[in-house]
């Protein structure tokens, strides 16, 4: 029972999406992140049906529906704005795609009224279209879909029309509905956060290609190129040259020093990209008793955001971004701007990555 | 922003509103004097009862009904396969044919009934009652050509998607779903056409041939032998359908969006 894309690509002449190979499970909640034009729509649209593939095979619970038209696949999508049909009331628009299947009248009601139930709107039935708000929009569009019982569902950036606090607890609702139904949740978003807090799993796209496969914590701990590691999430990169090696490390020398690199099985090229994330390095006072990685710098710039501060930090003509959470911060000195300060950080938290693209893994 | 008040705007209006209106008041007024040259003679409602005792009025007032609605019915249906066919292919279609379409609406209609006239003469129709709902269909047509544009234009174009991810197939989506939601639009388009065909004087003149009289008609053939009161009450119950089917038409949104443009 899962959905498998066996080098699915498309061609527009202007645009292609290269071959994509992926297996998604049944129940999963597989989401397709990266910038506009980078090719997840369109993947998602060759799901649905919407497009026809120029080359490879969309198989479904082991059966080619490749060639199936969008009418006959057991896959429904959530649309971007909705598309919700404005003539129909709601109860009429989550009935649609049951009447049209020609179920008898009382299994009807009683699925499109478990429909609106699940999505929390079941006294909202009879309420015509242009007198909901976008989350009760959003709502209708699901149940509108989820009432076929589709193998899977297909979701088209739904949050990216609701407003910012909004988005966040729909998302919440989002994962929790997938669990509840147990359909595959396919999910396009350009959002990172989004993609990191709702989904099982994540494939990065860019200029139609696809970059890397994993969970949110391989994909943000292990990203495949310096386009994945900046995407998601912020960086800080030093790039620099192989000078030595200690045993289970590499010295690694850079225009701000010389830093502690540890290998991690596989050679190094000549040059390589150290990526540090700005919460992975330590924001320290004095250098008193600190050994390993460090680097002397001034603070250019802070913001108290709550749970955490976040520092520019100047050293020479580089600009760090240091993250410090709250509780440490209360701890100790506060600082201010002109402040100077030493950034540490330990071998194992830092990304290597080939100075150019990626470094195979 | 404060607004300019400047007094010869307001008396531009007004010479404006009394050029266009101070002749209809007049008809009116005539229509219900005794003695149309005599405002003294008093005012009644004669002339209106013995229009509508005669047959000269109920007989071309039941016809231009019938062609209006024959013509509005015929010229809904063409420009609702033309809109719904074009916005199809709108990507690949050059602006061009949105001017062939534009082109009748620009064209004089001397030369749209004069054009009319030769091409049924030529294939040998003899001039009468389908003759003039031809003609009315095929030049309003393009009228509510686009106004159905402007209405799909709006509509959003994932809704026929949707219809086709809930297990539409062909002809389901149009009827289920594109169609209910440009209804507001056809009728605004029928009765936009009904009203041009029921106020057209030219192309029907053009295309009626003898014996078959319109009210347009019957007002200016009852010119000709001179100014009457029958005529007055004839031109004042013309003016009252016509408004109507106008303050019908401004009333409804896509209706009113057209005229706006148009003027």
């Amino acid at each position: 029972m899962s959905l498998r894309l066996d080098g699915l690509s498309k061609n527009f002449g202007e645009f292609q999406l290269e071959p994509v190979s992926l297996t998604i499970e049944k129940g999963e909640f597989f989401s397709l992140l990266g910038p506009s034009g980078c090719g997840k729509t369109t993947l998602l649209r060759l799901v649905g049906g919407f497009a026809t593939p120029s080359t490879g095979k969309i198989i479904l619970n082991e059966r080619d529906i490749t060639q199936l038209p969008s009418y006959e696949r057991s896959i429904h999508t959530v649309f971007q704005r909705y598309a919700l049909f404005p003539h129909l009331n709601v109860f009429d628009n989550v009935a649609f795609g049951l009447r049209l299947k020609k179920l008898p009248r009382a299994m009807i009601l009683d699925k499109v009224n478990d429909a609106l139930k699940l999505v929390e709107i079941g006294d909202l039935g009879t309420r015509r279209i242009q007198n909901l708000s976008g989350g009760q929009m959003q709502r209708v569009a699901l149940a509108r879909a989820l009432v076929n019982q589709p193998q899977v569902l297909l979701l088209d950036e739904p949050l990216s029309a609701l407003d910012p606090a909004l988005r966040v607890r729909m998302r919440d609702e989002l994962k929790a509905l997938c669990r509840k139904v147990g359909a595959t949740f396919l999910f396009v978003t350009h959002d990172q956060e989004e993609a990191l807090q709702l989904s099982d799993r994540l494939a990065v796209f860019r200029d139609g290609r696809c970059l890397q496969v994993g969970t949110p914590k391989d994909i943000y701990e292990d990203p495949a190129d310096s386009f994945v590691a900046s995407f998601i999430g912020s960086t800080n990169t030093i790039v620099g040259e192989i000078a030595e090696d200690l045993g289970d490390f590499v010295a690694l020398q850079s225009a701000l020093g010389n830093f502690r690199v540890k290998k991690n099985g596989h050679p190094y090229p000549k040059s390589i990209s150290l990526i540090l994330r700005p919460e992975k390095m330590r924001l320290l006072r004095s250098r008193a008793g600190v050994q390993g990685n460090l680097v002397e710098g001034q603070v250019a710039e802070l913001s108290y955001l709550g749970s955490r501060t976040e520092y520019t930090v100047k050293t020479l003509d580089f600009l760090f971004k240091v993250f410090e959470p709250e509780l440490e911060r209360s701890r100790k000195r506060s600082l201010n701007i002109g402040d100077k300060v030493y950034l540490s950080w330990r071998p194992e938290d830092a990304i290597v990555l080939g100075s150019h693209g990626g470094l195979q893994h | 922003m404060k607004p300019v008040r400047n007094p010869l705007v307001a008396i531009v209006f007004w010479m404006v509103i009394g050029l266009l209106y101070l002749p209809l008041l007049n008809l009116i007024m005539q229509a219900f004097l005794v003695d149309p040259r005599n405002i003294g003679s008093g005012f009644s409602t004669i002339w209106l009862r013995k229009l509508f005792a005669s047959d000269a009025f109920w007989r071309p007032l039941v016809t231009s009904i019938e062609i209006g609605v024959l013509a509005a019915t015929t010229a809904v249906a063409v420009a609702t396969f033309g809109a719904v066919g074009l916005s199809r292919v709108r990507s690949t279609l050059p602006p061009a044919v949105q001017t062939l379409i534009l082109l009748p609406i620009l064209l004089p209609e001397v030369i749209t009934g004069l054009s009319l006239l030769i091409f049924f003469l030529l294939i040998r129709v003899e001039l009468g009652f389908f003759t003039v709902v031809l003609a009315h269909a095929s030049f309003s047509a393009s009228f509510v050509y686009f106004i159905l544009v402007e209405q799909l234009r709006k509509l959003d174009p994932q809704m026929e998607e949707a219809a086709q991810d809930l297990g539409a197939r062909g002809s389901q989506i149009f009827w289920k779903v594109t169609f209910p939601n440009i209804i507001p639009g056809l009728m605004g388009g029928w009765l936009l056409a009904f009203t041009l065909s029921f106020d057209d004087f030219l192309i029907s003149f053009f295309t009626s041939g003898a014996g078959l009289t319109t009210l347009p008609l019957k007002i200016y053939s009852m010119m000709r032998i001179g100014i009457s009161p029958e005529l007055n009450a004839l031109s004042f119950v013309m003016i009252c359908i016509s408004f109507s089917l106008v303050i019908t038409l401004l009333s409804k949104e896509q209706g009113r969006e057209w005229v706006l443009k148009s003027s």
